[in-house]
Parts: structure tokens; sequence; C-alpha cells
């Protein structure tokens, strides 16, 4: 029973991976990678119930929330950085802060 | 005891010689930096000299051989009078074989150990000292040297002066050189060991080259000051090769804690070398050949004389000093010095002896056909050493000593009183400028014909027992190398008094330089040349031969021959020996001959040139001094350039070019790059996404398969 879970976390991920490329605004592609993150955990679960060799075990699980964890703080952060960003050019654009390229480019 | 404590304290007093110019010369510094007591430069330098030719003179004396000996021979006892409990050995100077006999102990004066060799073969220390070695030839070389150069200096004063009598720029400067000329020379004629003859050597060279490039801001003199330094430099390698040899050879045989390279030891070993060779050549040949490279550079003798002409940039009394008491006289001193190891070698003397000859009638022509006053003399120069070197080569060094002496006092009359001329032209030294100068430089003009005279063998002056000395040696070695100098005797008598004449006789003429009233010298200027006069005339008297007063026409004033006993006391080997005195009388009559040539053709300072007018391309030639500048130019310079130009060329270009590259290469890598880098966020992840699915990819399909 592990195809449809694998292919539920497949097609968040994706959904997450196209939204971020293809998106301007800061705080859709902040969500996007949020959607990432949930793809992976299911892919996790999924691995730990369903593991392809031996007895299913709670790693997946205990690992999904380490990473919940980490996906919380960064939201925290991120949010954040993106409501500094929005005072200091008034926009949400993506593209209007491409200031870390090489100066010379 | 009290008498040895005073010869101690006189010993010391003697010793410390050459430390007195040098004091000069730092006080000069002193003076400069401080900026106070400027006028005290030159006072401090002649005081300095002064005191070494006071002190020159006494070790002249105290090495006077004791002639109450009825042999006649030199005793060293007196000669010792230095060191107080000495050793007292009889030299052996007559004997040829004995040269372990000239190797006596008591003559090298150790101040100091200076630099460690380490332990050899026996354990004991080595070292190199700071001694001097004080035999008949320093003593003779000392007095060349110290009383030379006090006149020269203190002409000096009064020449590096403007008309008005007020010091020329850089004054100062000149003097501090001159002190320091000085005492480099007087260090490499009282050395003891090679080490320290190389030190004075060195030293002697770059005050030659500061003193030559002294008016550094006219390009001629900067490049003449290179080129005597450049040119010198190449004879200095072979003769560092040369003490480098001597070492290799010795320093297996010399007994415990003995340094190869104290004449006292190399001269007392020097007939083991007989038994050696290094890549099929004798040592003694080796050694020789290699020492005498440094001797030709120095002594400006073929192929390494071209730097004394041009060296001629320098002020006057430079030239008077290098070319008669400093400098040139260095090489000849060196190879007489080295007797004991030269005697060792035919093939040696012979290459000595030909060189000799070539330099002779070489510069001897070149100078017949110039107009420039101090490279006339300047020839001159080159072609005197060239008889003292061809006495060297006939195992005569007294003789060549002798006309070193002599030399030393009508050269350094003739360059001082070439520098009057030149003072009083404003500055014009080229004989066809000016003419019947007699009238105007009535000083000049006397002192420049006893000059001339002694330089052209005139009887009974200086030059004339010198150079009869040399040629009548010469002549009993080889006939045909006599002959030689003979005919050279004549073209320098001739050519002398071309450029005398061509001076002083004629209608009274000058360049516009000179002003309208040019003018005699101040006495601080007479005063020096005078006393070289008296020397010109008087000083061969000291060395009228044996053999010659017995049977000629100075039987009568009964000459002692004292200068023989005395240079004979000493490390020279004396094998030569005399051809009959028509050899006199002939090279009298060839003197006569010259100069009464010179007179017929130039004795109204003709505007034109007959000799020109009769040789055509000979002297045009001769003018050309050989092409031998432009053939060096040609043969060394030029390519030595061009090789120079290669190598800068690979340098800029391939060398760099591989570094450029390799600097070029990370570059373009890193522009091509840049252009990835847009700061634009969805890039970055679209790039890694691709990244991602493309080793995806590698990984499922084209891995598997390879």
């Amino acid at each position: 029973m592990l195809l449809p879970y694998v292919l539920v976390g497949a097609a968040l991920f994706v959904l997450g991976l196209v939204g971020f490329v293809t998106r301007r605004n800061l705080i859709v592609m902040f969500l996007c990678t949020e959607l990432m993150f949930q793809g992976i955990i299911v892919n996790l679960v999924a691995f730990g119930r369903y593991p392809l060799r031996g007895e299913p075990t709670l790693d997946g699980q205990i690992f999904s929330m380490f990473l919940l964890v980490v996906a919380a703080s960064e939201a925290a952060l991120g949010l954040a950085l993106v409501v500094l960003l929005y005072r200091n050019k008034g926009t949400l654009d993506a593209n209007a802060w491409t200031t870390l390229k090489d100066a010379t480019a | 005891m009290m008498l040895a404590d005073a010869d101690n304290q006189l010993s010391a007093l003697l010793l410390s010689m050459p430390l007195w110019p040098l004091l000069g010369s730092v006080l000069v510094g002193v003076f400069l930096a401080t900026g106070k007591l400027k006028a005290l430069s030159d006072k401090a330098v002649v005081g300095g000299v002064g005191v070494s030719a006071l002190l020159g003179v006494i070790t002249f004396f105290s090495l006077m051989p004791d002639t109450s000996h009825d042999d006649g021979h030199a005793d060293a006892s007196s000669a010792i009078r230095l060191v107080a409990d000495g050793p007292v050995e009889e030299p052996s100077g007559h004997s040829p074989k004995a040269s372990n006999g000239h190797a006596d102990a008591s003559r090298t004066h150790t101040l100091f150990h200076w630099i460690s060799l380490g332990l050899d073969d026996q354990g004991a220390t080595r070292w190199i000292d700071v001694n001097y070695y004080i035999d008949g030839l320093t003593g003779i070389m000392l007095v060349v040297v110290t009383v030379i150069s006090l006149l020269v200096v203190i002409y000096s004063t009064g020449y590096m002066r403007d008309h008005h009598g007020h010091p020329e720029v850089g004054y100062e400067r000149f003097f501090a050189f001159l002190g320091l000329f000085v005492f480099s020379m007087l260090m490499l004629v009282l050395a003891g060991n090679f080490v320290l003859l190389y030190l004075g050597w060195e030293a002697v060279g770059l005050c030659s080259y500061l003193l030559i490039g002294f008016y550094y801001q006219k390009p001629e003199a900067a490049a003449a000051a290179k080129k005597a330094f450049l040119v010198n430099r190449i004879g200095d390698l072979g003769f560092a090769l040369g003490i480098f040899a001597l070492y290799l050879f010795l320093s297996p045989v010399v007994g415990p804690g003995e340094n190869p390279l104290d004449y006292a030891v190399a001269f007392k070993y020097a007939d083991t070398l007989n038994t050696m060779e290094l890549g099929g050549v004798a040592a003694p040949t080796l050694v020789s050949l290699l020492l005498l490279c440094g001797a030709l550079g120095k002594s400006a003798q073929f192929p390494l004389y071209v730097w004394l002409p041009d060296a001629m940039e320098g002020p006057s009394p430079v030239s008077a000093l290098i070319h008669a008491a400093t400098m040139v006289t260095a090489g000849v001193y060196m190879v007489a010095r080295c007797a004991p190891i030269f005697i060792q070698s035919e093939v040696a003397l012979f290459v000595v002896m030909v060189i000799g000859l070539i330099g002779a009638v070489l510069a001897a022509t070149m100078a017949m056909a110039q107009y420039d006053m101090k490279r006339i003399l300047a020839y001159s120069t080159m072609s005197q050493l060239a008889f003292m070197f061809v006495a060297l080569g006939a195992k005569a060094p007294q003789a060549a000593i002798f006309h070193l002496y002599t030399h030393a006092f009508f050269k350094a009359l003739l360059f001082l009183s070439a520098g009057s001329v030149m003072h009083a032209m404003g500055n014009v030294i080229d004989v066809r400028l000016f003419s019947g100068l007699r009238r105007v430089l009535p000083h000049t003009y006397r002192l420049m014909l006893i000059g001339c005279l002694a330089l052209a063998g005139f009887p009974l002056l200086a030059g004339f027992w010198s150079k009869d000395e040399i040629v009548s040696t010469v002549m009993h070695h080889s006939p045909v190398a006599g002959w030689i100098l003979l005919f050279t005797a004549f073209l320098t008598a001739y050519y002398t008094f071309r450029m005398f004449f061509l001076c002083f006789n004629g209608e009274q003429r000058f360049p516009k330089e000179a002003g309208d009233h040019p003018h005699e010298m101040p006495g601080v200027m007479l005063a020096p040349k005078y006393l070289l006069a008296i020397g010109a005339v008087l000083a061969g008297y000291i060395g009228v031969s044996f053999h010659v007063s017995s049977t000629a026409f100075l039987g009568a004033l009964e000459p002692h021959g004292m200068y023989h006993g005395y240079i004979e006391n000493s490390t020279i080997i004396n094998e030569s020996h005399h051809s009959g005195p028509w050899l006199m009388y002939l090279s009298a009559a060839v003197a006569l001959a010259g100069i009464g040539l010179a007179w017929a053709r130039y004795g109204a300072a003709p505007r034109t040139e007959p000799d020109q007018a009769l040789l055509g391309p000979i002297w045009n030639l001769w003018n050309a001094k050989y092409y031998v500048d432009e053939l060096f130019d040609r043969v060394l310079v030029r390519p030595l350039r061009g090789l120079g130009r290669l190598f800068v060329t690979t340098d800029n270009n391939v060398v760099d070019g591989l570094i450029t590259f390799c600097a070029a290469v990370p570059r373009g890598i890193g522009a091509a790059l840049q252009l990835t880098q847009r700061g634009v966020l969805q890039g970055y992840a679209l790039g890694a996404v691709v990244g991602v699915t493309l080793l995806l990819l590698f990984w499922k399909w084209i891995e598997p398969a390879l």
C-alpha cells in the first residue's frame, strides 16, 4: 500500500516546486516551500510505515516531527524577513531583490 | 729592551699606514653628513695621505739592506726592524731554485685573525688573517703609492676649483674618494695573503669607478666608469679563479695551521705545484694564467685595455693617480709578487711576454695617431706597462718594478701638466685646437718637456735607466722581443714629442673656450709638479745597474745599484742577464732619433697631419684605434645585448605568458559562470531542479550502462 502515499507525496512536492519556480510573490513562494516539506514528510511517514525491507518502525514519524519543528522555526524567521523586505521596497515581487548578483554582470 | 719597545711602537705606527687616508675619507663623510667643517675636507685627506707618505718613506728606509756587508747582498736583519724579535734569515734571492727562501716568515706581520677556514687535515685551525707582507718589493711600492698620491692630492686642492678659486661641486666627495683610493691601494700593496689582496684589488676597482665617473652628469664619464668597471670584472673573474685554483692545489700540501693563501706559505710550497695538474694543464700554468687575467684587466693590457683611454673622462688628477700610483700598477705588482709561481711555468711567462709585446706595439701605434692629449698619454701608459709585462715574462721582475717606479714619477708629471694645459685652455684637450703655448705656460712647458724626455727615454733621465734595464734584460732573454721593444721605444719617443710639439711649438693660438688670458696655475699646483719633475730626472739613479756602470760613461759617478740589492730582498726572482753596454748607446740613439724625427715632422706644429699624408690608411687605422672598440662592440657587446633582448622577450612573453595564461583560465571560467548568477531566486531553484533531474537520469540510465 506504499504507492498511493508516495504518489501523494510526490504530487505535493512537485506542486510546491512548480509553484516556487513560477510564482513571484514572496509569501506564495514561501508557502510553496512549506508544500514541498509536506510532500517529503508524507514520504518519510509512508516509508516508515511500509518499509521496503524488514518490519515497520517509528523512525519516519520521529524524523517528520523534527522536520515540522524546523519548518515552524523557519516559518517564523522567513515571514519576519518577508515583512522586512516589504517594508524596504513596498513590494513582494521576488524580482525586486536581485542585489546579491555579481555587480559586473 | 727600551729599544725593542721603541721598535714596537714604531712598527705599530708603520702598520697603521693604510688607515690614515681612510680616516681622512671618513672625516670628510662626517663633515658632509653634519654639514659642518666642510672647508676642512681637503685638509683631512691631504693630512691622512701625508701621514701615510711619511710612514711609507720611513718603511722604505727601514727595509734598506745593510750595505756594510761585503757581498753587497741584502741582509734581512735591517729589513725586519718592524718585528722586534722575528727570526732573522738570510734571504736567498740570488739562487733561482730556492723559492723556499722567499717565504721568510718574519716578513709577515699578522694583525688579527679574520676568517676561519675550519680545521685542516691535521686538525689545526686554518685562518685567513689580516696580515701584511713587507719586503723590498712592498717598500718600493709603498714609496710610489704614498708619495705620488700625496703630490696628486695636493695638486687636486688647486685643480678642483674654478677660475675664481671656489671649489667645484662635489669637491669634498672627490677628496673622500681619493682617500679611499689610496687606502685601497695601500691595502693591496701591503696585503700578506691573496684574500686581502683581492679585497684591495676590488676596492681599487670600485674607487676607479667612482673617480672616473666623478662627473657623472656627463654621459661619457658615466659610460667610461661603467666600462672600466665591467672590463675589470672580466679580469677579476679569472683572478678569483686563480686564487681558488691555488688553494685547491696547495691545500693538501701545506703544514698544519698554514693557510695556502698566505704569501709566505704559498711561495714556500710553490715548487710543489710542478707535480700537479688539472684537466691536463700543469698546475703552475693554470694558476699563473688565471692570475694573469686579473693583471691584464687592472694593468690595462691587451685585450682588456679598452677601458684605459676612456678613463680619461675623469678629472686629470685621477688620471695621474690611476696611471702612476694606483690601479694600473696593481697588475704589474701582483705578477712580480707572484714570481715564485710564475717562474714555475715557462708557458705562462711566454704568454706574459707575448701579451706585453702585442700591447706595447699596439698602444704605441695607436698613440701616434691621436689628437686628445690625455688619450695619447693613456696609450703611452699602456705601452709602458706592456714594457713591464715583457720584462716580467723575461724573468726580470726587478726591471719591471724599476720601470714602474720611475714611470710613476714622469707619468704623474705628464698627466698633471696635461691637466694644467686643459685648465688653461678651458677644458679643451684636442692638440689640433691650440699650439704655441710655450710663452703662455712657461712652467708647464718646462715640466712637460722634462716629463716627455723621461718618457721618451732621453739619456740620463729616469725613464732612460729603467727602460734600458728592461730592453737590456729582454734582449738577452729573447733578441726578437728585445728588438721589438727597441722599435717601440723609438715610436714612444716619436709620438711623445709629436704631442709635445703640437702643443707647445708653432704659432700661438687658443680655442675660444680659453678666454683672453690663459694663465699658469697657482703655486699649490706647481710645487707638486716640480717635485715630480725632480723625481723624473733623478729617480732612476737608485737603480743604475752594476753592469752598465762598470763599462759605460757613468763609471765616474759610481752608481751603486742600491735598488737591485733592495728589491732582491723580496719574493721576486731575478733570473735575468744584461746585454752589453752597446745596447745602452743604441737605446739612447733610438730615443734621440725618435725625438729628432718628431722635431723634423712636427717641430713647427703643422696644421695638417704629415703622417696621415705619408701613411694614409695605416694612419687612419691607428687613428681609429684598430677598430678594436668597434670589434668588441660587434663581437661581444652586440651579441650579448641581443642575447639579453632575447631573454627579455622570452621572459616577457613565454614565462610571463604562461603565468598570465594560468591566471586567465580561472578568470574566464568565472566570467562564464558569472552570467548564471543573475540574483533571481527562481533561477537558482530551477538550476537545482535541473541538476537533480540530470543526476537522477544519470544514475538511472547512464551509470548502469557504463
